[in-house]
Formats: structure tokens, C-alpha cells, sequence
């Protein structure tokens, strides 16, 4: 039943889904402990992208492992995938604006406060082709996440040279870096797929361990959310 | 002494922030200090003191701030506010925001004075630390003149660690709040790293916002 690529979809699939998981496990738990609501925000945007990108992974290994091509696999990838274009935009989007804040300049990035109307009615249009494709011609057909997560992580990596917050210039850091590995592992996917031939175990480990990439520097964003002490032992003594 | 707003954290300090001093609210970004500037308005308010907020933000986005913790009052402070208050709060006028905090305190007459900011981590964005340690110093020795408590508010992880240490040597006292990694949990603490008139004060309490107050209790680990 299982050959030898669906091992290796299943191991490289436990990876991706351990990482993100952890990373969203971290943001859901520092947000927790934090009062004000833009934090608390940020670290929800940051546990819901690592749980979102744990049910697409999911999803596309069961899908493709088992090659279901049902049209019932085809709307759930095709909502999948389609909602993952606007959550993606509005993570991006919400983090910019936060970074600007803390910029004593309040610079606005790559003029994103323009930028982010022509961007998001992009990202909307891509969201209803990705599902339309998925549900015509089949999931593994629609074009992968491309022009918001590009310049989104171009405009996170730059506010965080520009934001006065060194907590959170490191939170942005990791976050563009994260995004950028998304990009250009949906990129990837594409190229790859002319140059290997269809279910190439090659092809799928380049691209999953781009993503395992991505998923490490999401757990590093989440993290640096937020700058958390260690107790030392005479400091944890009972109160 | 005056109160702190909060019945945990007087009893906590032996009854609230001592008169005529300087107190320094340390923490990371999104923790929760400013709401123990709210608390210390709101009870100033109350009480009739004379309040002054002076903030970076606008009126309206600090009152957004106030109502998401739970803190309705039917009075206002005087405030110094980048947008929307009595005063225009420009961070760029260091004498002119110095000058104008002074000339409202002596206007004040007798009531006891509270000052509530959260200029500090912008001002030493905006400046070099030794302009600011040399503003903030002068700034207190002046506020002190007065019957008047002054709380600021600085960020966490936002300065260099000798730059934090510097400005906590300028107040009379110290209250950290932090979030600290425990396996697989992250706690809010909260230490009194100083307070003029105690003890130094090495226990860490736990403390959460929780039904429109803060719950303060003894860390046990």
C-alpha cells in the first residue's frame, strides 16, 4: 500500500507539521501571558499561520500520497489553498503596520499603505482563480502563492531594519525570512516540476525541506515576539 | 504614600508609591505596564489629585488602550498627547516638553500631583542615551519640587541593557514586569527590583488581567 515516495512524503510531512506546529504552540502560549491587544494580535497572526500551514501540508500529502482526485478533494484544496491567499495577505499586511508603529520614523515601507489596495485586490483575484482551477481542472493545478508573499517579505525585511524595536526587528526578521522561504518554496514547486518528473522524490524533498526552513524561521519569529527570561535558581526560590 | 490604583500591589509596596518619588514600570512590549499608569490615573481621579498623561500616542488610541482594560472613569487627566489633548506632546522639543510639564504642575496649586508617561523608549530612540539620562535627571529633580508622583513606562529588550540600568538608577523605584520561560510555559512576573523605603524586595509574584483587574499572587515554582 505504501510505496517507498510515500515514506518519504510521510517523513518529510511529520517534519513540516512538527515545526509548525511547535512554532504555533509558542505563539498561542506567549500570547496568552501578553495584555495588549496589538501583541496579542501578532502572536495570534503568527499561531494561526503555523496551524494553517499544518492543515495544507496535511492536506497535499494525503491528497497526493493517495491520489484522490475526487471533486469533494478538489473544493477542499481549492478552499484551502484559496483562503490561504488572503490569510497570507492579511498576516503581511497586519505585521507591516504594526513594524511602521515602531518605526520612530513611521516610514511607510515600500509605500504599503498604497501598495496594499492594488496587492490585496491581487491576492482576492488569485484567491477566486486558485479556486475556480481547483475545482475545473483539480487542486495540484492551481498556481502557488506568489506576488503578495514576495513583496510581502520584502517589505517585512525591510521595516525590520527600519523599526526602532529591537524585539520586534528580530520578530520581523524571522517572519520576512519565514515568508521568503514560503515563496520561494511555492516557486520552486513550479520549476521543479519541469525539470523532474511528476511525484520525483527529489523535486519533493528540495521543496519540503525549503518549507522545513521556513517552518524553523516561523518558530524563530514566534519566539522573538517577545524577549523571555530564565529564572535562575536563587531567583525561583518560593515567594 | 500614594495609591497604586490596584489593592494587590499596594499591600505589595506597604501601602502605594512613596511621596515625592520617581517610579520606573520596566517591561516588554504588550506585557501590560501601561495599564499600571491607568490604574494610578484612575485612582488619582478619584481621589481628586491632579493628574497629568503625557504620551507619544493620540488621546483617542491611549483611551482605546484604557477601555480594553476595563477602566471606565467618568473624569478626565490633563493630557499631552501627540494628537487630541491640552497640549501638543512633541518629542522633538525636549526643553518645550520639560518646560510645559512644570509650568502645568505649578499651575496645579496644593493637590497632590500624579504623572503618568511612555515618552522614555521614544526619547531615547530619538536621542543619544547620555542627552536623555542628562533631560530625565533634570526632569525629576524638578517634578520632585512638587507634591507629585511620576510614573514612566519603558520598553523591554528595546534598549541596551546598560542604557535600562542607567535610567533605573535615576528613579526612586523599580518595578519589572516580565515574561519568563518555564519548560514549556511562559509566565508573567513581577519583581520590585527597588523601592525607596523597602527592603530590597528579591520575590517574584505572578500576575495576570484578569475581570477588568490585576490578580497578583506568590510565584511557587
Amino acid at each position: 500500500m505504501f510505496d517507498s515516495v510515500s515514506i518519504i512524503f510521510f517523513i518529510l510531512w511529520v517534519l513540516v507539521v512538527g515545526l509548525f506546529s511547535y512554532a504555533a504552540y509558542w505563539a498561542f502560549i506567549i500570547r496568552k501571558a501578553l495584555a495588549t491587544g496589538l501583541y496579542r494580535k501578532q502572536a495570534l497572526w503568527a499561531g494561526t499561520m503555523g496551524l494553517y500551514f499544518v492543515a495544507l501540508s496535511t492536506f497535499l500529502t494525503i491528497a497526493l500520497s493517495f491520489n484522490l482526485t475526487a471533486l469533494s478533494v478538489n473544493i477542499l484544496g481549492g478552499l484551502l489553498i484559496s483562503s490561504g491567499f488572503v490569510v497570507l495577505f492579511a498576516w503581511i499586511d497586519s505585521t507591516v503596520r504594526v513594524a511602521r508603529r515602531s518605526d520612530p520614523l513611521l516610514r511607510d515601507t515600500l509605500r504599503w499603505s498604497r501598495l496594499r489596495y492594488f496587492i490585496g485586490f491581487v491576492t482576492v483575484g488569485g484567491a477566486i482563480s486558485a479556486l475556480v482551477t481547483a475545482i475545473d481542472m483539480g487542486f495540484a493545478y492551481v498556481a502557488p502563492f506568489g506576488g503578495a508573499l514576495l513583496f510581502g517579505a520584502i517589505a517585512l525585511l525591510v521595516s525590520a531594519t527600519r523599526s526602532g524595536d529591537a524585539t520586534l526587528r528580530r520578530h520581523l526578521k524571522w517572519m520576512g525570512l519565514a515568508i521568503a522561504m514560503l515563496w520561494l518554496a511555492s516557486q520552486l514547486s513550479g520549476l521543479l516540476f519541469r525539470v523532474f518528473p511528476a511525484g520525483s522524490i527529489t523535486s519533493e524533498v528540495i521543496i519540503y525541506s525549503v518549507v522545513v526552513v521556513g517552518g524553523f524561521c516561523l518558530y524563530r519569529s514566534a519566539r522573538s515576539l517577545v524577549p523571555l527570561g530564565h529564572l535562575s535558581l536563587p531567583d525561583s526560590s518560593p515567594a | 504614600m500614594l495609591s497604586t490604583g490596584l489593592r494587590e500591589l499596594d499591600q505589595l509596596l506597604r501601602g502605594g508609591y512613596p511621596d515625592k518619588s520617581a517610579i520606573l514600570v520596566v517591561g516588554p512590549p504588550g506585557i501590560g505596564k501601561e495599564a499600571l499608569g491607568y490604574w494610578f490615573i484612575q485612582n488619582g481621579l478619584t481621589r481628586e489629585d491632579f493628574c497629568l498623561y503625557v504620551t507619544r500616542l493620540a488621546v483617542s488610541e491611549v483611551l482605546q488602550d484604557i477601555r480594553a482594560f476595563g477602566i471606565n472613569g467618568q473624569s478626565a487627566p490633563v493630557w499631552f498627547a501627540r494628537e487630541g489633548g491640552q497640549t501638543k506632546c512633541d518629542l522633538s522639543d525636549l526643553p518645550g516638553l520639560s518646560f510645559s510639564v512644570k509650568e502645568t504642575m505649578r499651575r496645579n496649586g496644593e493637590r497632590p500631583i500624579r504623572v503618568v508617561t511612555d515618552i522614555l523608549s521614544s526619547l531615547l530612540m530619538l536621542n543619544s542615551p547620555e542627552v536623555i539620562y542628562r533631560y530625565v535627571s533634570q526632569l525629576l529633580s524638578d517634578v520632585k519640587q512638587y507634591n507629585a508622583v511620576f510614573l514612566a513606562t519603558i520598553e523591554d529588550g528595546m534598549h541596551q541593557p546598560q542604557v535600562l540600568a542607567a535610567m533605573q538608577q535615576l528613579f526612586d523605584g523599580v518595578v519589572e514586569l516580565r515574561l519568563y520561560e518555564e519548560g514549556l510555559r511562559v509566565l508573567p512576573l513581577l519583581r520590585i527590583r527597588k523601592m525607596r523605603g523597602m527592603p530590597p524586595e528579591p520575590q517574584y509574584y505572578n500576575f495576570s488581567f484578569n475581570h477588568k483587574k490585576m490578580e497578583i499572587r506568590a510565584y511557587v515554582r
